[in-house]
C-alpha cells in the first residue's frame, strides 16, 4: 500500500509539475533564509558565550556626570581594577585591555602590520578562555616585554614551529618576547585580538604613577577596557550598593573639584555584543537588526508555508475524482488521510533536503555578506536541526490536514459525477494571504530604496570640509615623525601634491574629550569638550570655514600657547557668537587654585561634521599639536594632490616616502575611502535588506503565480460561458488580471504608510537623514505592482485565449 | 441480494428541495443482470448510488445481503462495499497516474491481499479482460474502449457478487460498447449480479429485467424485454 | 441559414484519434427546427459546437449566413457568434457567481450596449420568462427548471437568428422538460431556427425535422408531419 501511495504522490509531482516546482522551491527557499537567519542570529546570540566563566564576567563601564551633561564610555581608568580588588572581596580577577594602534612586527626580513593588538593584565586568561597551543597562560604575560599571539600570527612569522622564546620586534625597534601561542579567537567574541602584550609592558613605559590608586586623577583618566570576574553566586547588585563608599574613597576628591560625579555600570559580558550601545566602545552588533532580521525571517517562511499550504490545498481538491474511485474501490476515510497527509510531509521533506543543500550552498556569501564566521553542520547542532525537521514535518502536517479532513469527506457520488467542484471556500483566506505577501514585499522594497538612499545620502552629504583628494598616512612613532619634515620638501617638488596638513585623528573618527574650563559670567566653569589638534596647514588644507577669526598662523607665535579656535555650535552654547574672539578657555588648575595654560579664541569655524553622521554636531575646540605642544600628538598626515594623474603622484609619494623612511613601508588611504567605511554597518543592513526584498518579492510571486493559475483554472468554467457569450479574449484577459491586480495594489497602499513609518523610526539612528521621497514609495510599488502583473498576466492570457468548448464539454 | 423498501432521497440546496427518489421499493435476485432505464434526470444515477452504499437513502430500507445498510456509517458501508461490490462508471474513472496494472490492483491493496496473491489476480483478470498486453499504460494513452475494459477489470477483480454499472457504454462508439457488454454479459452468465444504468435500448437487451424510472417513480418492472425506438 | 460540406472532426490525444464527425454535410434554413438524435458519443455535440462555432472543424466547409467560417480567425467567429447565434446547455451553464439577472445581462455586455437599454431589455426578458421575481438571486437557489429559463433567457436575449440547445431536458425532470420545450416552440414560432441535440423522442417530436447521428454520421431524416416542414432535399451535395 504504501508504494501505491508513493507511486501516485511521485507521479502527481510529475504530471504537476508547475506545481510540484513552485511549492517545493517556495519552501525551499523559506526554509533556507529561516535557516541562514537562525544561524545568523544563533550567532549573534552566542558572542562570548565560548568562554566557560562569561557568566561571572562583567565589564566595569562608566558613566559620567559633569555640568549636568552625562557621557556614557565602554572604558574604564587604569587604578580602578587593583582599587575593586581591594574593595571587593566578591571580585576574583580583573582584566584591563588597552587597545593599541596596528602595530607592524618584524622577524628578521618578515614584516607584517598586524591590527588589533591589545595591551593586557595576565589575569587574562583566568577570566576569559583561550586555549593555549604552546605556553603557559598562568605566567604568558606576567612579565614586561611578554607577548601572546595568535596561531595565525604565529604562522605568519614562525611557520609550524614554536615560537615560545622567540623575539619580536615592533616598527619603533621594540622588542617583544613570545611566551605564548593560542588558538585564533572566534568571531564571535567582543575582544577580537591577534597579540596580547603584557600590561606590565606598559607600566614599565608609563611608571608606576599612572597606576597609583591613592590618586583621584588617575581614576578620572579613562582609556582601558575593564572586564571582572566575581566568585561564584555574586549578585552583581552588591558592586552598585557599595559603590558610593567606593567613590568616596578614591574619586570624589576630583568630582568635587570639577562639579562632577562618577557611576559605575556593569554590562554581563555575554549581553555586551546586542545590548550595549556606549561611546568608545569597540565594534558590537545591534539587537534591533537581529530583531528585524528575525522577523523579516519569519515573515517568509510564514509567506512560503503558507503558499505552500495553500497551493497543496488547492491542488488537492483536483484530486477529488482519485478519492472518489478509491472510495468506492474500497478506500476507507482513515487511509485517504494518511496518503493525504504523507504525501503532504514527503513533499516538505523534499523542499528541505533542498534547503540544507542551498543553505551550505549559501552560506561563504552569506558569510561574507554579514562578516562572520558562519558553518552549519546539522549534526553539530542537534537542537537547531531538530527545531528545522520539527517545523518542516508541521508544515506538512498543517499543509496536509486540509486535504486530507476535507477531501477525505467528500461523498464519492458528489466528486465521480460532477467534476466541477465549488472549492470558492477559503477564497478569502487565500486574497488575505496575498495581500500579506504583497505588503510585506513592498514593505521590503521600499526599505531597500530608503536605506540605500541613506547609504547615499550619507556618503555625499556635505560635511563641511573638503575631503576629496586627500590622502592620509598615519606617523606611528618618531621614525616617521622625523622624517616629516624632509618628506614635505619632497612633496613641494611634484606640482600635483598641494599641499600638506597634519592632525591627530581622522575625521569621522571618535575624538578625545577633556573636561576644560570655559569663561562665563561667573568664573571659569567645567565642560567636557571634544579637542582635535592640528598643524598650521591642516585647517586651510581640508578648507575648514571661518565664520570669525583666523586659522592658526606660523607667524603667530603665540598660538601654540595661546591660541584656540572653536566651532559655532561652542560659540553657541556660550552666547558668544557676537563676540567670541579672545574669549578665555583653561585646560586645568594649578595647586593654589587659579587656572594655568589659559588660551584665548583666535577664530570660529564654521560647524562640520566631525564625527559620523549618526551624531550631532557638538561643540568642539581646535589646538595646535605636534612638537612643542604640552598635548596631542599629530599622528597622521594629509597630503592634497590633484584629481589628475592621481597614479603618478602616489607614486611619487612612495618613492620619497622609501628613500627617507626604510622601516616602514609606505601606506596610505583616501580620506573619502575612510569615511565611506563609517558606513560599512549600514551598508551591509542595506545589502541584506535588497536579498530579503528580493526573496519576499519572489516567494510572494511564486505564491501569486501559483494561485493566479489555481483560480483561473477554477474558472475555466466561467471562461468557457464568457466565452460563448460573446467576450473577447481581451474581455477575459482584464477579468484575470483585474482581481488579483487590485489586490496588490491595495496591498501596496497599504505599505506605504507602513514602510514610512519604519523607515522613519529606522533614520531616527541618525542625526542627519535623508528626507523619505514619494517618489521611493511610488517606486517600491511600481515595481511590486509590475511584477505581479508580468507573473499573472502571461497564464491569464494564456486562458483568456483556450478553446471554451473544452471547458464546457465535459460537464 | 437486494430488497428496497419505500426508498426516498431527496437532495437540498440552499433553497430547492429536490426529490431523486421517490418511495422506490425493488428487488433484485442473486444473479440477475438489471438494467435501469429512463429520461435524463429520473433518479437512475441515484439509485445506483444508493444500491451500491455509495449514498444513503433520506428515508426507507435496503436490505444488503441480509444487512439492513440504510442506518449503516460510512466506515460500515466501506467494508461491506468493498468485498462485495465492483462499479463501473460512464466516464471510467481510472486514476490517471496509476498505471493499467496498479488501476486494477487498487482495491485488492485496500483488501490487504499479499504481493503475490495480488499478482495472481490481476494478471488473470487483464488476461481475460484482453488488456494484459497495455499493463505497463497509463489509462491517457489507451482508447475509451481499452478504458473501459480495465475499469471493468478493476471491477471484477476482486470477485465481488454485485457488479454496478452506470451507463457503461455512453462514452463509448458502438463497436466499443458491444465489447463491453459482451464482457457484462459474460459475468452474468458466470453468476455475477449485475445492475446496470443505460440510455440505450440495446445494450438493456443484454439484461433479463429492465426497471424504468420517472421521475423518481418506477414505472413498470417488465420481465420481457422491450423496445425503444 | 447554414451549410456543410464533408465536415470532418478528429480529436487527438498522445496516441489515440477518435473521428467525432466524419464527412457530415447538410443544410438548415431559416425558421427550422431541427432536432439531433443518436446513442452517446455518436458526435450529437461536436456538430453541435462546430454550428456554434465554438470549435472549428478538422476538415471541410461550414457556411453561416453565406460566410465560409471554418477558416476565420477565433475573434472573427466570436463576432459573428455573439450577433447571431444563442446556446443552451444541458448543465445550463450559468455562472454562479452572478445573479440571475447579471447572468442574462452578459452577452448584451459583450455587445457594448448601453446600461440603459442593457436593464430595459433584461427587465423584459425577466417578465417574459416568468423569472422577474428571482432577478437577484444565485443561480444555485433555483432549481433545474428555472436555472435553464435564465438559460435559455440568456441565449435569446440578444435576439440571436439562430438558437443551439445541447440536451436542453437533460437534466430535468418530464415538468419541468416541457415547460422548456414549450418555451423554444414558441420562440422558433417567433421566428428564430433552432436546433437542438436531445435523447428524447418526446422532445425531439417538437421540432421540424430529426437528424440520427451514429457513430459521426447522419444515418436518417425524418421529416415530421404537420409542421412547418421546410425540407426538400436536405442534403448538400
Amino acid at each position: 500500500m504504501l508504494k501505491n501511495y508513493l507511486i501516485v504522490a511521485f507521479r502527481n509531482l510529475k504530471r504537476n509539475k508547475f506545481y510540484s516546482v513552485i511549492n517545493i522551491l517556495g519552501l525551499a527557499i523559506g526554509l533556507t533564509c529561516m535557516i541562514l537567519i537562525m544561524l545568523y542570529v544563533n550567532d549573534e546570540l552566542s558572542y562570548d558565550k565560548h568562554h566557560l566563566n562569561h557568566e561571572r564576567v562583567y565589564r566595569l563601564e562608566s558613566h559620567f556626570t559633569i555640568q549636568d551633561k552625562d557621557d556614557y564610555f565602554a572604558l574604564n581608568s587604569l587604578p580602578f581594577a587593583q582599587a575593586m580588588k581591594d574593595e571587593y572581596p566578591e571580585v576574583e580577577e580583573i582584566v584591563r585591555f588597552r587597545e593599541k594602534a596596528n602595530t607592524m612586527f618584524k622577524l628578521g626580513e618578515k614584516q607584517f602590520f598586524e591590527n588589533a593588538i591589545f595591551f593586557a593584565d595576565s589575569t587574562v586568561f583566568k577570566v576569559f578562555t583561550y586555549p593555549f597551543i604552546y605556553g603557559d597562560p598562568a605566567t604568558a604575560l606576567t612579565k614586561p616585554r611578554t607577548i601572546v599571539i595568535t596561531k595565525s600570527m604565529s604562522e605568519r612569522f614562525f611557520g609550524s614551529a614554536n615560537p615560545i622564546g622567540e623575539e619580536l620586534e615592533t616598527g619603533s625597534r621594540q622588542k617583544l618576547t613570545v611566551t605564548g601561542v593560542i588558538e585564533d579567537l572566534p568571531k564571535n567574541s567582543h575582544v577580537l585580538f591577534n597579540a596580547l602584550i603584557s600590561m606590565k609592558t606598559l607600566e614599565a613605559f608609563y611608571g608606576p604613577e599612572r597606576f597609583d590608586t591613592g590618586n583621584p586623577g588617575n581614576f578620572w583618566n579613562i582609556g582601558y577596557m575593564a572586564f571582572m570576574m566575581v566568585k561564584e553566586g555574586t549578585d552583581p547588585q552588591i558592586f552598585y550598593d557599595r559603590f558610593p563608599d567606593f567613590y568616596d574613597k578614591y574619586m570624589r576628591a576630583v568630582g568635587d573639584a570639577i562639579n562632577s560625579s562618577y557611576e559605575l555600570m556593569l554590562t554581563p559580558l555575554a549581553d555586551i555584543h546586542l545590548h550595549s550601545r556606549l561611546d568608545w566602545d569597540l565594534p558590537t552588533g545591534n539587537i534591533v537588526y537581529v530583531r528585524i532580521f528575525s522577523i523579516v525571517g519569519l515573515f517568509l517562511l510564514i509567506i512560503a508555508c503558507i503558499n505552500y499550504m495553500n497551493m497543496a490545498t488547492a491542488r488537492a481538491t483536483r484530486r477529488a475524482r482519485e478519492v472518489g474511485i478509491r472510495k468506492a474501490v474500497g478506500g476507507g476515510r482513515g487511509s485517504l488521510v494518511r496518503q493525504f497527509l504523507g504525501e503532504s510531509v514527503l513533499m516538505a521533506l523534499i523542499s528541505l533536503v533542498l534547503a540544507i543543500i542551498l543553505a551550505e550552498l549559501l552560506i561563504p556569501i552569506f558569510s561574507q555578506m554579514t562578516d562572520k564566521q558562519i558553518t552549519f553542520n546539522p549534526f553539530e547542532r542537534p537542537m537547531l536541526s531538530l527545531a528545522i525537521v520539527g517545523l518542516t514535518l508541521f508544515v506538512g502536517l498543517v499543509a496536509g490536514s486540509y486535504p486530507a479532513f476535507y477531501l477525505s469527506a467528500f461523498k464519492p457520488v458528489q466528486v465521480l459525477k460532477a467534476s466541477a467542484l465549488s472549492t470558492r471556500r477559503g477564497s478569502t483566506l487565500r486574497k488575505l494571504l496575498v495581500f500579506m505577501q504583497f505588503t510585506i514585499s513592498v514593505v521590503m522594497i521600499i526599505g531597500t530604496l530608503i536605506v540605500i538612499g541613506q547609504i547615499n545620502y550619507l556618503k555625499t552629504k556635505p560635511l563641511g570640509y573638503a575631503k576629496d583628494n586627500i590622502v592620509y598616512f598615519e606617523v606611528r612613532d618618531t621614525v616617521i615623525s622625523r622624517q616629516i619634515p624632509n618628506l614635505k620638501e619632497e612633496f613641494k617638488n611634484n606640482p600635483n601634491i598641494l599641499g600638506t596638513g597634519a592632525s591627530n585623528s581622522v575625521p569621522g573618527e571618535e575624538t578625545a574629550k577633556l573636561v576644560i574650563f570655559v569663561e562665563s559670567e561667573d568664573g571659569y566653569k567645567e565642560e567636557p569638550m571634544n579637542l582635535i589638534w592640528v598643524d598650521n596647514d591642516y585647517l586651510p588644507l581640508l578648507e575648514y570655514q571661518l565664520v570669525e577669526g583666523r586659522y592658526f598662523d606660523e607667524e603667530m607665535k603665540t598660538d601654540m600657547e595661546q591660541g584656540i579656535l572653536i566651532n559655532e555650535t561652542f560659540a553657541r552654547e556660550y552666547n558668544w557668537m557676537d563676540d567670541p574672539l579672545g574669549k578665555k578657555i583653561s585646560f586645568g588648575r594649578g595647586d593654589d587654585g587659579s587656572y594655568e595654560i589659559e588660551l584665548s579664541v583666535i577664530g570660529v569655524l564654521k560647524d562640520f561634521n566631525y564625527r559620523t553622521l549618526h551624531n550631532n554636531i557638538e561643540p568642539l575646540a581646535i589646538l595646535l599639536g605636534g612638537e612643542g605642544a604640552a598635548m596631542g600628538n599629530l599622528s597622521r598626515m594629509y597630503v592634497k594632490i590633484s584629481a589628475e594623474n592621481t597614479a603618478e603622484t602616489i607614486q611619487y609619494m612612495k618613492e620619497a616616502w622609501e628613500k627617507h623612511i626604510k622601516e616602514y613601508p609606505f601606506q596610505f588611504k583616501f580620506l573619502e575611502d575612510s569615511l565611506n567605511t563609517l558606513y560599512e554597518s549600514e551598508r551591509r543592513l542595506g545589502l541584506i535588506f535588497s536579498y530579503l526584498a528580493f526573496l519576499c518579492i519572489l516567494i510572494a510571486c511564486m505564491g501569486l503565480l501559483g494561485l493566479s493559475v489555481f483560480i483561473t483554472e477554477q474558472r475555466t468554467k466561467e471562461i468557457g460561458i464568457r466565452k460563448v457569450m460573446g467576450a473577447e479574449v481581451g474581455n477575459i484577459f482584464i477579468l484575470l488580471v483585474k482581481g488579483f491586480m487590485t489586490l496588490v495594489s491595495v496591498s501596496t497602499l497599504v505599505a506605504m504608510p507602513i514602510a514610512w513609518v519604519a523607515l522613519d523610526k529606522w533614520l531616527q539612528n541618525f542625526a542627519y537623514q535623508v528626507e523619505i521621497n514619494w517618489l521611493w514609495l511610488i517606486a517600491g510599488a511600481g515595481i511590486a505592482i509590475l511584477i505581479a502583473f508580468l507573473t499573472i498576466a502571461l497564464q491569464a492570457l494564456r486562458a483568456a485565449r483556450s478553446n471554451p468548448v473544452s471547458a464546457l464539454q465535459y460537464e | 441480494m437486494i430488497k428496497t423498501d419505500n426508498l426516498t432521497k431527496v437532495y437540498r440546496t440552499d433553497e430547492v428541495e429536490t426529490t431523486a427518489l421517490n418511495q422506490v421499493s425493488i428487488e433484485i435476485g442473486d444473479g440477475e443482470f438489471v438494467s435501469v432505464m429512463g429520461p435524463s434526470g429520473c433518479g437512475k444515477s441515484t439509485l445506483l448510488n444508493i444500491l451500491g452504499l455509495l449514498d444513503s437513502p433520506t428515508n426507507g430500507k435496503i436490505d444488503f445481503l441480509g444487512h439492513e445498510v440504510a442506518g449503516y456509517n460510512e466506515r460500515k458501508r466501506t467494508n461491506l462495499r468493498k468485498s462485495n461490490i465492483g462499479f463501473i462508471f460512464q466516464n471510467f474513472n481510472l486514476i490517471d497516474e496509476l498505471t493499467v496494472y496498479e488501476n486494477v490492483e487498487l482495491p485488492l491493496l485496500y483488501l490487504k491481499m499479499s504481493a503475490s496473491e495480488r499478482k495472481k489476480h490481476v494478471e488473470a483478470v487483464l488476461d481475460k479482460m484482453k488488456i494484459a498486453h497495455r499493463k505497463k499504460h497509463f489509462p491517457q494513452q489507451l482508447s475509451g474502449g481499452q478504458q473501459q475494459r480495465v475499469a471493468v477489470a478493476r471491477a471484477v477483480v476482486t470477485n465481488p457478487k454485485l457488479i454496478l454499472a452506470d451507463e457503461p457504454t455512453g462514452n463509448l462508439d458502438s463497436g466499443h460498447s458491444e465489447e463491453v457488454m459482451e464482457l457484462l454479459s459474460g459475468l452474468h452468465k458466470e453468476g455475477t449480479t449485475i445492475v446496470m444504468v443505460t440510455h440505450s435500448p440495446t445494450d438493456a437487451e443484454y439484461s433479463e429485467r429492465i426497471i424504468h424510472l420517472f421521475d423518481g417513480h418506477v414505472v413498470t418492472k417488465s420481465g420481457e424485454k422491450e423496445f425503444h425506438l | 441559414m447554414i451549410r456543410m460540406e464533408s465536415i470532418t472532426k478528429l480529436y487527438k490525444t498522445k496516441e489515440i484519434e477518435t473521428a467525432a464527425l466524419k464527412e457530415v454535410s447538410l443544410e438548415i434554413r431559416k425558421g427550422e427546427f431541427v432536432a439531433v438524435m443518436g446513442p452517446s458519443g455518436c458526435g450529437k455535440s461536436t456538430l453541435l459546437n462546430i454550428i456554434g462555432m465554438l470549435d472549428s472543424p478538422s476538415s471541410g466547409k461550414f457556411w453561416f449566413s453565406d460566410q465560409e467560417v471554418s477558416s476565420y480567425s477565433e475573434r472573427r467567429r466570436t463576432n459573428i457568434r455573439k450577433i447571431n447565434i444563442g446556446i443552451v446547455f444541458q448543465s445550463f451553464n450559468l455562472i454562479d457567481e452572478l445573479t440571475v439577472y447579471q447572468n442574462i445581462e452578459l452577452p448584451l455586455v459583450y455587445l457594448g450596449i448601453r446600461g440603459k437599454d442593457r436593464k430595459r431589455r433584461v427587465r423584459d426578458m425577466l417578465d417574459r420568462m416568468n423569472i422577474a421575481p428571482r432577478a437577484n438571486h444565485y443561480p444555485l437557489q433555483l432549481s433545474g427548471g428555472q436555472q435553464q429559463r435564465v438559460a435559455v433567457a440568456r441565449a435569446v436575449i440578444a435576439s440571436p437568428k439562430m438558437l443551439l440547445a445541447d440536451e436542453p431536458t437533460g437534466n430535468l425532470d418530464s415538468e419541468h422538460g416541457k415547460e422548456v420545450m414549450n418555451l423554444i416552440s414558441e420562440l422558433n414560432e417567433a421566428g428564430t431556427t433552432v436546433v437542438m441535440v436531445t435523447h428524447s423522442p418526446t422532445h425531439a417530436a417538437y421540432s421540424h425535422r430529426i437528424l440520427n447521428l451514429f457513430d459521426g454520421k447522419i444515418i436518417t431524416e425524418n421529416i415530421q408531419d404537420g409542421k412547418r416542414a421546410a425540407s426538400q432535399d436536405n442534403r448538400f451535395f
